[in-house]
């Protein structure tokens, strides 16, 4: 090794580590010199003793050596104390008290210095001050971290380690992805590290030393927020998550490949994947693959088995199971057959470890459903209601905030008749419905719009930026899409409530949560579309409790004889008369005028009687005007094609005049009385 | 001034003033008309006030027919009815139209028999069920029938259900279900005469159980499933041996009130064992065993609708008759139980029974979609490949459903199912899904079993390649397939091109012969100079008489058609909506409409042809391998699928690429194929259609919105089978056109379309008019005709190299009506040929002359093409009038006639140079080419208005002047462009000249290639 034996990180500050072991795992001991004093933090192993102790004898007398620093009791940091003890040096070991309890097994003789006792602070002779920020179960109760305020380094001890083949003193490109894979295996949670990294966002921190790895110089924030959105702990809680959102096979696949090539190098992960019928970009990410997304999944480690050996499966194995536990695919068979054999022949399992570990699994999978229930729902990999209340929050907070006015929506689908589908069909059905209807709606994406499930056949889709109009075409579009989709075992529709921010916005400005105002205007909106008949957009709260003095009739047909008799008897008993010869004409009368109810013959010109009435119901403001059918065109075929549209009135010409004006009253009534 | 001028002077005066009389009517009429419509429209309203306001005030006498009409639509109360009757004098109608009724002339004895049954009095009923008996015309009977049913009385039913027997099965089918309205009344009557054992009868009861099914008719038709053996035995000792003849079935005798009597036509008052032997040409005795076996499952049929469960016993469901036990094995589909299912799944083993089953299996699905899974278990159980097969292709149904399962966890039965449909051929849905599909993984999974499934089969290889798109396809490892379309070569008919040449030559030669013959004293006597003009005055006699010969025959015809047309005028008006749209009484329709390249105009077409007013009809637009994106906007703008849809290959036609349709359009279906021009996508469209009649149109003609209607209610007025009615064409060039609907309509600008629409006008209204009142009709334009599709089929379709004839002819529209009126006269069936002439069909006519030359070109060599393919009925007289008068016609006057014409006009010009043009010449010219030409075309716009006062009192005067003009020049011009097409058919046979059109909305200017194109 022709590295340089020290390297001077910051002014004063020393990178002492050895650089011979193997394993991926390389410690790095740092030594901080202030005027006569010095402060060795976490020196190591006994393996690397003999390095460590050469390296800081170069740089300061062992007699200066006042302190040394103990993150976390682990013997790759703590092991070498004693040596060093032995060696004659007299310093105060700066540990929490959880750790304090732990490494006096090693046999240490020197005294302690408590943080805890000591406000977190250590001050030099010189006043510098080393303040030290816990960082509980990060990945021990009692671990800390040191922040040198002078240079504004922080010594990160475990966190912002890395797991690595290919070391260099310094991160490099790929080295998020080690950061990302040691940190999954060994901390325990998001939960948990969340707090701590963002107590990391708020300090000034010019550069981060930590224990296992590379020391950071740049982009410092970035590799902070990414730990912070990191779900670790992969091996307690996998987080379930929806495959075909992340990006499908493509994702996982790719996330695989680069994660080796993180871990070896990209050459070598180029030379297993060269012979494959995939595409991929230079850093690795797959654009296109031609094979199933099983095939392409169970194909890539094949290759690695032949080409890299059991090792590189090794490795990979944790990455592996997280994916496939997130996911929700199956472990790629080489994993089942060879891993599984080695594992057991080495590990030699008695039956009754057996037993227990499938106790454990039925635990874990407990706890996975617990899990998934936070923030995902386990079969549409939407996310859930929780989650929809804090983000939606957030996010009202932010348009809140927002002056330049823009508007977001918030629209509530509910799938009709859930109740039944559920009691007629098996449960199996029920995700199969649930599923299509994701498909549908993100094939309905126009922009950023996101999705949530919420119990039962309840989505929800916020909008962030749009206009009332704009949110009810797009309603109006899922809404239809679904009603006309083929993909669910029985015809399936949707009522969707929908209001926009602006309408509250306007009404009171300083309202305590807006969240909960829109979210239980859309609520009330949905109940009112399914109460208007179901399969309906509603987009206003008050029923239009217009009513004209006398109903307005739409009549259209081009047969001039029966427009003037039924429009003179019309006329007669006081009920207002629109008349339209041709479909688009009517159709225009329709979205004008308010109407209380449409006769029309089949046979129009432009556009018939029937695509008329699809026209109106795809608009759910004119959608429930009663409509009928007055033609001479009643036969099987033209009266089964009516009843699809939910015709319910169907007159043969010639037609007898009392029993049309009975059940135009009729309808006009029941009209009046709503 | 010599006497034979004086003549002709005479006769060109009588001319000049009948022309003169004939635009003053014309113009007259026009203003007559608008007064009479005030009249009319005055009465209408103060009737529905009276009706409104319950007083009665005295109307005028046109208000009766008013109120008639009015009747039609809708059926007031009582008191409004009254009150409505007291203000009119109903009593003068009845008295006239009682008197009608016994007219000798038919179309007054329709128009009685209407207005009687909308008077609907107990007098005007009586009447009808007299004359009901003694009728003997067909159409008129089922006016009278119709009248019947309208009024509704109970004590109509006896004479009704007599008026069956021996009767057409066209009147049958449709009086059956008139006579089904009667309800109870009829069932009790039924009873009473269940035991005849006329075919009629049986006939009658099984179409009223269609309607009424009850207790009674369910034990009928049972009875008469059972009992089938024997009574095709006794049909066939009956009819077939001619033991056991008798007067009580037969053609003219009519039930007498004793039962055991008859009325025979001839004989009078006759014993009901009377024989003789008329009865060997009943209606009923042809086919009998076929038909009564039709009947009986037809009884099936509607056993299996109301009472399915009649069905179900091992005596229908193992029957010996296939088509029983296939109606057995659907109804099980009809109503529920438990193990239907399971049952259907052993018949679907069953090789007889399996296609029923199959559909049966489909319809539960269809019902109830919960079975989905059960059908899918069975699938994967089911170890018989062939049968997994029939369960595949039941599932292909609803195959969305199945891919969406991809993406869950029990993928693997999903794979499989769609795997074997694929195999069974049926992947355009799965196409069409993945061109549309956006999701990674779901794709790559479907392109896993692509892939699998073309590596066996080369045929979905093909599919595959052709339909999906580029990306996916070469995804799929998929090469696009190059097909190579062998090059049509056309081959030269030399024995035509031969006839041809013998044919002209005799034109050439036959007036120097004559003129040999007659001046053979003088031929080699008088200078060369002096005889030379001897022969041009001859020959400018003969022209003169040649062209008072087609003038006259046009006269004649144009008489003909002016009585027909008024006729037909009549008919129209009393035909009422209400009778056109009761059940079975206008036959089905599939409009065909040929498109090639017309992606400009497709769409206003289709939009027109989708929102006629028809009880029955579909729409089938055949894509013939356009090289715009003709089938790319259709599937734009109708939000087309493909799909795989079943159809019968009766005709052989270029290969069907892929049908398309839009589940909420079900009238709208197209089809895209190889091309191979019109013809042959006329018959792809015929092979597709599932109607009783189709109507061929031209993709970039307009209807009018009751033109169908029109062209099909000929269909009732007469007495015998019509198959082939053809409909009016003119010029839509001036007019402009919205959504598919004419909004405004105008004469062409351009003077050459003008002088079209003239001529249309006159070659349509008087000459085909004429043709078809003699039955004789040998063209129906291919831009509009209605076709009996049966008939079309029988005689092998549109004449194409890749048909039963491989034959292919520029005249296909012209070409098919002589087939059949061929094929008719040889199977000594009456037919007739008709002609709407106010069913209106709206098409582009070139408007320069390059163009139009090129159509002309065409015509005539489909002219000559189909008149020399028949010349076997040239003057043959087993073909009657047709082979005797019409095609002679053609062949002398239409085919040959332009030859001598051009000669003639050579020989005016000469005579002009020569100086020989004296006046009396001259003036036998002028009357019998222009004056008799101006007669006829103005006499035409007579007829044309009769119907509607269609084009503006401006344009009407327009027209006139251009009828005049017209025959100085352009008709001279299109002579001459006929010989050039007699010139080209010698010289090259194949290769079809283009005719180019430009889109309807006038502005956009843009050529475009017609079909013609191989």
């Amino acid at each position: 090794m022709d590295m340089p034996k020290t390297v001077e990180i910051a002014n004063g500050i020393f990178w002492v580590g050895g650089s011979g072991q193997d394993g991926g795992l390389h410690c790095n001991p740092y030594l901080i010199i202030d005027g006569d004093e010095a402060v060795l933090i976490d020196p190591g192993s006994v393996l690397d003793f003999d390095y460590v102790f050469e390296n800081v004898c170069s740089l300061v007398p062992l007699g200066n050596i006042k302190y040394v620093i103990l993150h976390h009791q682990d013997p790759d940091f703590c092991a070498s104390v004693p040596l060093f003890e032995q060696k004659g040096a007299k310093f105060e070991i700066v540990t929490h008290w959880r750790t304090q309890t732990l490494i006096k097994y090693y046999g240490l003789k020197s005294d302690y210095y408590i943080v805890n006792n000591n406000e977190f602070k250590l001050v030099l002779k010189s006043g510098r001050v080393l303040g030290f920020v816990p960082t509980p179960y990060l990945h021990f109760a009692g671990a800390i971290a040191t922040y040198d305020y002078t240079s504004k380094v922080l010594f990160s001890s475990d966190l912002f380690g890395a797991f690595s083949y290919e070391w260099n003193l310094y991160a490099q490109d790929d080295y998020l992805e080690k950061m990302k894979a040691f940190h999954e295996h060994y901390m325990p949670s998001n939960d948990i590290i969340k707090p701590v990294m963002e107590v990391f966002l708020g300090m000034d921190i010019s550069l981060i030393a930590p224990q296992h790895g590379s020391i950071i110089k740049d982009s410092i924030a970035m590799y902070i927020k990414a730990l912070r959105d990191l779900e670790c702990g992969s091996f307690l809680l996998p987080i379930k998550r929806d495959l075909a959102k992340a990006g499908g096979y493509k994702f996982i696949c790719s996330s695989v490949l680069k994660r080796y090539a993180s871990i070896f190098n990209r050459e070598a992960v180029l030379d297993v994947i060269e012979d494959m019928n995939i595409t991929f970009e230079d850093d690795l990410e797959i654009t296109d693959y031609n094979y199933t997304g099983n095939t392409l999944w169970n194909l890539i480690f094949e290759k690695v088995l032949i080409k890299k050996g059991i090792q590189w499966l090794f490795v990979i194995e944790p990455l592996v199971r997280t994916l496939a536990e997130e996911y929700d695919v199956m472990i790629p068979a080489v994993f089942e057959t060879k891993l599984k054999k080695s594992e057991e022949e080495a590990a030699n399992l008695s039956n009754e470890n057996r037993a227990l570990k499938d106790v454990n699994r039925r635990l874990e999978s407990n706890l996975k459903e617990a899990e998934n229930n936070l923030i995902r729902c386990p079969v549409t990999g939407l996310y859930n209601y929780v989650f929809f209340k804090n983000y939606y929050s957030h996010e009202l907070q932010r348009v809140l905030s927002d002056k330049s006015g823009k508007n977001s929506g918030l629209l509530i689908i509910s799938l009709d008749n859930s109740e039944k589908f559920r009691y007629s069909h098996s449960n199996s059905e029920v995700e199969a419905r649930l599923r299509s209807t994701v498909y549908i709606l993100e094939s309905m994406k126009e922009e950023n719009e996101i999705y949530f499930r919420f119990q039962n056949e309840v989505f929800a889709s916020y909008i962030p930026n749009t206009t009332k109009q704009k949110a009810v075409a797009f309603a109006e579009k899922i809404r239809n899409a679904i009603a006309g989709s083929d993909k669910f075992i029985e015809k399936t529709t949707a009522s969707i409530g929908l209001v926009c921010f602006d309408e509250i916005k306007e009404d009171n400005l300083l309202i305590n949560s807006p969240e909960a105002v829109m979210y239980n205007v859309a609520k009330m909106r949905v109940s009112l579309a399914i109460s208007m008949g179901m399969n309906i957009v509603c987009s206003h709260s008050s029923i239009d409790t217009y009513q004209d003095t006398a109903a307005s009739i739409l009549l259209v047909d081009t047969d001039e004889v029966n427009i003037d008799v039924l429009k003179t008897f019309l006329e007669n008993l006081h009920y207002r008369v629109f008349t339209a010869k041709d479909g688009v004409e009517a159709l225009e009368l329709v979205e004008q005028r308010h109407l209380d109810l449409i006769i029309s013959e089949i046979m129009i010109p432009k556009m018939d009687g029937f695509i008329l009435r699809e026209k109106v119901l795809s608009q759910s403001n004119i959608k429930s005007i009663p409509f009928v059918v007055l033609s001479y065109l009643k036969n099987e075929d033209s009266v089964q094609r009516a009843a699809s549209l939910g015709i319910e009135h169907y007159f043969r010409k010639p037609f007898m005049l009392s029993e049309l004006i009975g059940v135009i009253k009729n309808i006009i009534k029941g009209e009046t009385y709503q | 001034m010599n006497a034979s001028i004086k003549v002709w002077l005479t006769i060109a005066a009588v001319l000049i003033c009948l022309d003169i009389f004939v635009v003053f009517r014309l113009l007259l009429k026009r203003i007559a008309n608008k007064i009479r419509k005030e009249l009319l429209e005055n009465p209408k309203s103060s009737l529905v006030e009276s009706g409104v306001s319950g007083k009665s005030r005295r109307s005028p006498k046109y208000a009766a027919l008013k109120y008639l009409q009015m009747k039609q639509l809708v059926f007031l109360d009582f008191a409004k009815k009254s009150s409505i009757e007291k203000s009119i004098d109903l009593d003068w109608a009845e008295k006239k139209f009682l008197k009608g009724l016994k007219s000798a002339h038919k179309t007054k004895r329709i128009e009685s028999a209407v207005y009687l049954g909308l008077l609907g009095t107990e007098k005007a009923r009586e009447n009808l069920e007299k004359s009901i008996l003694v009728e003997k015309n067909a159409a008129v009977t089922l006016y009278i029938a119709n009248a019947l049913s309208d009024i509704g009385s109970p004590a109509s039913i006896p004479a009704l259900v007599s008026s069956l027997i021996n009767s057409n099965h066209f009147y049958r089918n449709k009086v059956n279900l008139l006579i089904s309205n009667f309800g109870e009344d009829l069932n009790v009557y039924l009873q009473q005469i269940q035991g005849d054992m006329r075919i009629e009868i049986k006939e009658l009861i099984v179409d009223c159980s269609s309607v009424h099914f009850s207790e009674f008719t369910k034990n009928f038709l049972v009875k008469l499933i059972d009992t089938r053996e024997n009574e095709i035995e006794r049909l066939n000792s009956f009819f077939g041996s001619g033991k056991g003849d008798s007067c009580a079935n037969c053609l003219y005798s009519s039930v007498s009130p004793d039962t055991n009597r008859r009325i025979c036509r001839f004989k009078g008052d006759v014993n009901a064992t009377y024989r003789c032997h008329k009865y060997k040409i009943l209606p009923v005795s042809i086919n009998s065993a076929v038909n009564y076996t039709r009947l009986v499952y037809k009884a099936c049929n509607v056993l299996s609708y109301f009472q399915p469960q009649e069905l179900d016993n091992s005596k229908y469901l193992d029957n010996d008759d296939a088509e029983i036990r296939n109606i057995a094995v659907k109804s099980l589909a009809n109503y529920n139980s438990v193990n239907n299912l399971d049952r259907l799944f052993t018949f679907l083993g069953k090789p007889d029974t399996s296609e029923s089953a199959e559909k049966a299996i489909s319809m539960i699905i269809e019902k109830n979609s919960k079975y989905i899974n059960t059908i899918s278990k069975a699938f994967q159980e089911e170890s018989n490949t062939e049968i997994r097969q029939k369960y595949a292709r039941i599932l292909s149904r609803r195959i969305e459903y199945f891919i969406m399962k991809l993406s869950s966890r029990d993928r693997k039965d999903a794979i499989e199912i769609i795997t074997v449909i694929l195999r069974s051929g049926r992947c355009s849905e799965v196409v069409d899904f993945l061109n549309k599909n956006k999701d990674l993984d779901i794709e790559n999974e479907l392109i896993a079993i692509i892939k699998q499934v073309v590596a066996q089969s080369s045929d979905l290889e093909k599919e595959f390649s052709n339909y999906l798109n580029e990306r996916i396809s070469t995804k799929c490892g998929l090469s696009p397939q190059v097909n190579t379309m062998p090059k049509m070569i056309a081959t030269k008919d030399k024995k035509l091109i031969a006839n041809l040449y013998v044919l002209l030559a005799v034109i050439i030669l036959i007036f120097p012969v004559i003129y040999c013959i007659r001046h053979q004293n003088i031929l080699f006597i008088v200078p060369f100079i002096e005889q030379l003009k001897t022969y041009v005055i001859d020959f400018n006699y003969y022209i003169a008489f040649y062209s008072m010969s087609i003038s006259i025959i046009y006269l004649v015809l144009l008489f003909l058609s002016y009585m027909s047309a008024k006729k037909q005028a009549r008919l129209w008006e009393i035909k009422n909506m209400s009778l056109l749209f009761k059940t079975k009484m206008l036959p089905s329709v599939s409009i065909i409409a040929p498109a090639y390249n017309e992606a400009k105009t497709i769409i206003e077409s289709a939009n027109s042809l989708l929102n006629l007013k028809y009880p029955d009809y579909e729409l089938i637009i055949v894509n013939d391998g356009s090289k715009d994106s003709t089938i790319d906007v259709l599937i734009k703008y109708f939000d087309l699928t493909r799909v795989d849809y079943g159809f019968r290959s009766d005709l052989h036609t270029k290969q069907v690429r892929g049908i398309y349709v839009n589940r909420s359009m079900p009238k709208l279906i197209v089809v895209d194929k190889a091309n191979g021009g019109k013809a042959d996508s006329i018959n792809a469209g015929i092979n597709i259609s599932h109607k009783e009649y189709f109507c061929c149109i031209d993709a970039d003609s307009l209807l009018e919105d009751d033109a169908l209607l029109k062209i099909a209610s000929l269909s009732l007025d007469e007495a015998v089978e019509t198959p082939a009615l053809g409909g009016n064409i003119i010029p839509i060039n001036g007019c402009s056109v919205e959504q598919g609907q004419i909004k405004n309509i105008k004469i062409p600008e351009n003077w050459i379309a003008k002088i079209q629409t003239m001529e249309y006008i006159r070659a349509f209204m008087s000459g085909r008019l004429g043709w078809a009142s003699i039955n004789s009709l040998l063209i129906i334009s291919g831009a509009f005709g209605l076709f009996r599709k049966e008939r079309v089929i029988d005689v092998g379709g549109y004449l194409t190299s890749s048909g039963k004839y491989e034959k292919d002819t520029v005249g296909e529209d012209m070409e098919l009506v002589v087939r059949i009126s061929r094929s008719m006269r040889e199977h000594s069936q009456k037919y007739k040929i008709g002609y709407a002439f106010n069913a209106n069909c709206w098409t582009e006519v070139p408007e320069d002359l390059k163009t139009l030359q090129k159509q002309r070109y065409r015509w005539q060599r489909g002219l000559i093409d189909i008149v020399t393919f028949h010349r076997k009925m040239l003057f043959n007289p087993r073909y009657g009038r047709t082979g005797m008068i019409a095609m002679p016609y053609y062949y002398i006057f239409e085919m040959m006639g332009p030859l001598v014409e051009i000669q003639g006009y050579l020989m005016v010009v000469l005579a002009a140079v020569f100086g020989l043009l004296y006046k009396e010449l001259a003036l036998i010219l002028f009357v019998s080419t222009i004056l008799m030409g101006v007669l006829i075309s103005v006499s035409s716009l007579v007829i044309e208005e009769m119907d509607s006062k269609r084009f503006e009192a401006k344009d009407l005067i327009t027209l006139i002047i251009y009828s005049v003009l017209e025959n100085l020049g352009p008709r001279q011009l299109f002579s001459f462009w006929r010989v050039g097409g007699y010139f080209s058919m010698l010289k090259t046979p194949g290769g079809w000249d283009k005719a180019e059109r430009k889109g309807f909305s006038s502005s956009n200017v843009s050529d475009k290639e017609k079909m013609n194109e191989k």
